[in-house]
């Protein structure tokens, strides 16, 4: 089933193939999504236009809280089935994940200052998001710093697979202990507490991210396959 | 409303250039294996 995994020349041109009609479709949802947010939807009866923020912060954090999950499932299969190119998925991952966490993080803070009154707080689900930041810095540090790359990616993995603790206790920590951050509205057990109007631009939104986010993991996974093609056509030249 | 256009700033320029970087480094690797094979 994963043999297309081990065939580095077939994972390119895929990618190549796929690039465009991903983009192409970040354009589209894009600009549908940021009318709609911007504009079409309507503003909220308590924070008035600050609540146009939520468009930009949720699909963050759940990119952020989505890529660790990946992350940490495709380190268990490269650990498991000793893939390599699993490894070099989990590596392209990694940067994706750091930007969109480092977007909730900001977009949450100019959120939280007309809302809360205060830019930042230590609260349960902000210092849990913030572990996470570091955990995705944790794991790019570890993996470009090890005399040996292989060696580098198995840490990495490790680190990615135990920290992924962390994702339950981000999305619970809400319920878990008292917090200035609002309870979940939208994925939960019980019916969304937002109105369709604000649901709607959202998912637009959510899935436009998920393109551009896809889009920018083909490319990295060709960068680190092009690398390593490189590495070993330079060592094919100079051999030792 | 300068609270939202900050925010969508600060995504889309994040995004963006974690984008552009992908594809220039992606020509740049390109480039070097090219000159690699004709060497």
């Amino acid at each position: 089933m994963m043999t297309f995994l081990n065939r580095p020349t077939f994972l390119l041109s895929a990618c190549d193939r796929l690039i465009p009609w991903s983009l192409g479709g970040f354009v589209v949802l894009g600009c549908l999504g940021l009318y709609m947010g911007l504009i079409w939807s309507p503003a909220d009866y308590q924070q008035g236009e600050t609540v146009r923020i939520m468009y930009v912060h949720v699909p963050a954090s759940w990119g952020a809280l989505g890529i660790y999950t990946a992350m940490a499932i495709s380190s268990v299969i490269a650990l498991i089935k000793r893939l390599p190119l699993m490894h070099l998925l989990t590596a392209a991952l990694a940067p994706i994940g750091l930007c969109f966490c480092l977007i909730s993080l900001i977009t949450g803070s100019i959120w939280g200052y007309p809302t809360w009154g205060t830019w930042w707080v230590w609260d349960a689900r902000l210092t849990s998001m913030l572990l996470l930041a570091f955990l995705y810095g944790g794991y790019l540090l570890l993996i470009n710093n090890f005399d040996q790359e292989e060696r580098g990616l198995k840490s990495g993995a490790l680190l990615s697979i135990i920290g992924w603790i962390n994702v339950p206790i981000i999305k619970w920590s809400v319920d878990w202990w008292h917090t200035l951050h609002q309870p979940a509205s939208i994925l939960r057990f019980a019916k969304p507490a937002i109105h369709w109007t604000m649901i709607m631009p959202l998912f637009i939104m959510a899935i436009s991210f998920a393109l551009l986010a896809l889009t920018i993991f083909m490319l990295q996974l060709q960068n680190l396959i092009l690398k390593r093609q490189l590495i070993s056509q330079n060592r094919r030249r100079r051999p030792s | 409303m300068i609270f939202v256009y900050a925010s969508y700033f600060v995504a889309l320029s994040f995004l963006l250039i974690l984008l552009k970087c992908s594809v220039r480094k992606k020509r740049y690797l390109q480039k070097q294996i090219h000159n690699t094979y004709d060497a």
